[in-house]
């Protein structure tokens, strides 16, 4: 009897990666010069670096590439395709250590990434680069430490930086952001912390640094940012060289922390606002979902979330139980809806929304495999997702599921 | 036999239609025209912002307003309050519909009249009301031949003229989902010689007058640009009772 959890959705393959099926926050589409359709995938640790699968047979699929990172102290996390390029985020374990920041790779012969450039943010208080957006072929917004920036916290050293990308030969940072108060000689005092951690690890919980940030050709003067502890801040980046917050939401505390994405929904003036689990068996439950009015930019307002399943089946199901990444209606051949989201939810694995009636969203349709073999934790903790422009999701476990290809039947 | 009621056309906001569909089968509405749907019968139909039945209005609220210019924002107001306070693109098109309206009662009414036109309400504020009504999230439910609810076929606007429905979307690639595409699809192959449909580029965002959307408009429905070519025009919104006057 099958352990698979599903609704209004078909598997059609799953590819576990030549054994290394362990997946980031790093999943986009190309569509090559001569039409086939590549995926490629930033893995959640050494030693690859990222991997591109040929999906154009959705129902059989094959890695054509897959890359090792330099050493075993660093991930690549997170990479963004625009036509032929591909940009990755390179993320250290200990600060110092290089390389450190994003690397630019031509993709247009798959089977052949050929590195093109490579902008370092390395220094003695960065452990370089988490997340990269990269949309529209000249900019990278990224949250990434670098060499001149000491935080006044060793968790609050990543922070929005927005690359110019047009000459990958000479990568320019031509504007910068951060939370006032984070830097070391900044006079602002940042709010109390979230759940403060003892010690000065980078990966405690507690957190004033940015997670995501996401810039669409539709208001190409405001930047979009989850950022962590600190909610989610619009900037106005009209200048990019001096970004300016329009509003900031913060549920936190009382909720447990961690903004990761601000999604826009721009013809509908909503924002989708989605907050990490980043503890096992639902020690930081609930992270949430949130769906923000969004018509005064100035004055966020929750209007509802997104309904989990309950807490009683998933909490102790093993590894992490709620919100992480959400399809992110990027330009190419990207599904676009403003009305049906998709999101992966660790061991709630993929789950589809309708949020025809914001403030009361419907799920319909939700795909929760069995726990993939290998896997560190006891059940599947889907990382991310992305869904073209037929609908057909690549979702992308954690530590060993690779990618499961899925069609929504509805 | 078919025992199907009449379909219905719900407009404005409606998060339950399966609730009007119900009421429209036991007759709870009378009026084939009301201020959530209209009865797609088998008369020609066409609707004015003038016509009866889609909008209420009391004497006492008729007392409030001191010119047709104060009439004709409240008709707009109402109008406006039919969109979904999260559907931008469809709040733009009416504001720009709209304005567009207004510009050609004026140039209408510096024109030459026709011999047919009622002088007395000839002036531009009355012919405003002459103008097809648009009606915001036009809903056709969709019933088996028993008349159970199915569901319905959604759009984003709307109009009623000589007896065609025109349905309108703004999706620009946005996903449609698949019983979505199979509603609109039962629609247009039982309704092929009533309903048009077109997917239009959206309106400008800034509630501005974008004359490009209007004549995209425009040249999907021609006949919008002629609302005022009618012997008799519409004289205003409010019906007293007991008076019967049929635009």
């Amino acid at each position: 009897m099958s352990d698979t959890l599903i609704k209004n959705m078909t598997l059609l393959s799953q590819n576990t990666l030549n054994g290394f099926g362990g997946i980031g926050e790093g999943v986009s589409m190309q569509v090559t010069q001569d039409g086939r359709r590549i995926i490629w995938l930033a893995h959640e640790g050494a030693p690859k670096n990222f991997t591109g699968v040929d999906v154009t047979d959705p129902k059989n699929t094959k890695v054509v590439c897959q890359t090792e990172l330099p050493h075993m102290k660093m991930r690549s996390n997170s990479l963004e395709v625009c036509g032929d390029v591909l940009a990755v985020a390179y993320q250290v374990y200990e600060k110092g250590l290089e390389p450190a920041g994003m690397e630019l790779f031509d993709i247009s012969k798959p089977e052949e990434p050929k590195s093109i450039g490579f902008h370092s943010t390395a220094g003695p208080h960065s452990r370089g680069m988490h997340c990269l957006w990269f949309v529209d072929g000249k900019t990278v917004h990224c949250s990434s430490g670098a060499p001149d920036f000491e935080p006044k916290h060793p968790r609050d050293d990543q922070f929005y930086q927005i690359l110019d990308v047009q000459n990958p030969n000479k990568i320019e940072e031509i504007g910068r952001w951060w939370i006032p108060g984070a830097k070391m000689g900044d006079v602002e005092e940042l709010p109390p912390r979230v759940n403060p951690e003892e010690g000065v690890d980078p990966m405690g919980s507690d957190a004033f640094r940015l997670h995501n940030v996401n810039v669409y050709e539709e208001r190409p003067d405001r930047a979009y940012l989850g950022y962590i502890d600190g909610g989610v801040y619009i900037l106005d980046i009209n200048d990019k060289s001096s970004p300016k917050v329009v509003s900031n939401w913060n549920p936190h505390n009382p909720y447990p922390g961690f903004s990761h994405t601000a999604l826009p929904l721009f013809d509908r003036d909503l924002i989708i606002v989605s907050d990490e689990c980043i503890k096992d068996d639902g020690a930081d439950w609930p992270k949430l979902t949130w769906i923000l009015d969004a018509r005064n930019e100035k004055n966020l307002v929750p209007i509802s979330t997104l309904p989990l399943p309950p807490v009683e089946e998933f909490g102790l199901k093993g590894g992490r139980f709620g919100s992480h990444n959400l399809h992110e209606n990027r330009p190419g051949p990207s599904f676009k809806s403003e009305e049906i989201l998709i999101g992966a939810f660790f061991n709630a694995g993929i789950r589809v929304y309708d949020i025809n009636n914001p403030y009361q969203p419907k799920e319909i349709a939700y795909f929760v495999p069995p726990k993939p073999a290998n896997s560190r934790v006891n059940a599947i903790q889907m990382n991310d997702v992305y869904a073209d422009e037929n609908g057909i999701i690549y979702a992308v476990d954690r530590w060993s599921g690779g990618l499961y290809v899925l069609e929504m039947n509805i | 036999m078919s025992t199907a009621p009449s379909p219905i056309l719900i407009y404005g906001i409606c998060e339950t239609p399966s609730i009007l569909w119900n009421a429209h089968c036991l007759n709870l509405q009378k009026d084939n025209i009301n201020r959530q749907y209209i009865c797609l019968n088998d008369e020609p139909l066409t609707l004015r912002i003038g016509s009866k039945g889609w909008i209420d209005l009391k004497p006492e609220q008729l007392l409030q307003f001191q010119s047709n210019n104060e009439l004709n924002a409240y008709t707009k107001e109402i109008l406006l309050s039919k969109v979904n306070a999260f559907s931008r693109p469809i709040k733009s098109a009416l504001v720009s519909y709209f304005t567009w309206i207004e510009n050609e009662c004026v140039k209408f009414s510096e024109g030459n009249l026709s011999s047919k036109t009622d002088v007395l309400f000839a002036k531009a504020d009355h012919l405003f009301y002459s103008a097809f009504l648009p009606l915001p999230h036009p809903k056709i439910v969709i019933s088996d031949k028993n008349g159970v609810f199915q569901g319905v076929a959604h759009f984003d606007l709307g109009f009623c003229i000589s007896g065609k429905i025109y349905l309108l979307t703004f999706s620009e690639g946005q996903f449609i989902r698949k019983t979505e595409r199979a509603f609109r699809e039962k629609l247009f192959e039982e309704g092929k010689d009533k309903f048009i449909y077109k997917d239009l580029s959206k309106p400008a965002k800034n509630n501005g007058f974008d004359v490009e959307f209007i004549n995209q408009l425009i040249n999907t429905i021609p006949s919008l640009e002629h609302f005022f070519r009618q012997e008799k025009m519409p004289h205003g919104i409010y019906y007293p009772e007991g008076l019967n006057i049929n635009p």
